[in-house]
């Protein structure tokens, strides 16, 4: 709790939850960092389905670099916005979950970019149910992500 | 103003809203999940157009066009129940109405795009270097549009005394 208070006093924290803008800006940095990165990787996903399948897999999967880059615009808000709130976020369990339903999206997203890259062999069984396991995980920490503003 | 707002207030749509708790929530779901859908395949074909990703030919990308308006048909559906279930609060907001101007402006320039523009990569215009000045701007346009109709969707609850 000492942690969480600490965090809550901080310049950060106190920007984020005092000034006017602090809050509503942080939000909105989550809001377009969430949007680049999980709209790019359900494209990613999409195209490993074979959606839009003219296009060569590999030509697509340079956009998981804007991807990740929305990642970190997500960490850095993410990280102010619970600074600003820390003392009731740090008992959110939605937030728990979606931090874990994300390292998932992530780390599923990660090894279907791999599979893009993979120029000589056809996307298998195996490479769909993982495109359409990242789909299901990035819908699933977004449910998560929503939650967490009705839970306290 | 007010008797749209006295109707929809008054309408079985919004006591629907307003009296189940979970309806809120799941719309606020659907609208991110449909601003996922939009934004990220929007990214891809506008920036493979300003030359992000060289390998793309132009001439395809554009199938990435049906999953932008499925998310825009997505937020279109939850926005306007979000309307429905507090009108009071929505059409005296500021940044709604700023959104809705750009959002009405971002499909003039997707007409542009489409009528203008797309004729041209069709055509065989493969490349950013291919394309007119008016065809750059209509991207950047339509990148800077959409970016701006996030953030003052996420600020319309914080400019409620403005």
């Amino acid at each position: 709790m000492d942690f969480l208070l600490a965090l809550e006093d901080s310049s950060i924290g106190m920007m984020i939850s005092s000034s006017i803008w602090g809050y509503p800006i942080a939000l909105s940095l989550h809001a377009l960092g969430m949007g680049v990165l999980v709209g790019i990787s359900v494209m990613l996903a999409l195209r490993i389905l074979g959606f839009a399948d003219a296009i060569p897999r590999s030509a697509v999967m340079p956009y998981w670099r804007l991807a990740q880059a929305g990642f970190v615009v997500n960490l850095i808000s993410g990280t102010a916005l619970f600074m600003g709130s820390a003392t009731s976020l740090g008992y959110n369990w939605a937030l728990y979950a979606k931090f874990a339903c994300l390292f998932l999206s992530l780390f599923l997203t990660y090894r279907m970019v791999k599979v893009g890259y993979r120029t000589q062999s056809d996307v298998t069984k195996t490479d769909r149910r993982l495109a359409i396991a990242a789909i299901c995980s990035w819908v699933v920490t977004i449910i998560f992500g929503r939650l967490i503003g009705y839970i306290f | 103003m007010e008797t749209i707002i006295e109707l929809l207030s008054n309408s079985a749509l919004n006591q629907f809203i307003t009296s189940h708790s979970w309806v809120w929530p799941t719309l606020e779901m659907f609208h991110f999940l449909g601003l996922c859908l939009l934004l990220g395949s929007l990214l891809i074909v506008d920036l493979s157009v300003i030359g992000f990703a060289p390998n793309i030919s132009l001439r395809l990308v554009d199938k990435f066009i049906i999953a932008t308006l499925i998310g825009f048909a997505i937020n279109l559906i939850t926005g306007a129940l979000f309307v429905v279930g507090d009108p009071g609060r929505y059409f005296i907001n500021i940044a709604f109405r700023i959104k809705i101007l750009f959002i009405i402006i971002a499909g003039l320039n997707a007409l542009y795009f489409t009528f203008k523009v797309r004729p041209k990569i069709q055509a065989g215009a493969n490349n950013f270097s291919d394309l007119s000045l008016n065809a750059k701007l209509s991207t950047g346009l339509s990148l800077c549009l959409w970016t701006s109709i996030i953030v003052l969707g996420r600020f319309i609850p914080y400019v409620e005394d403005l």
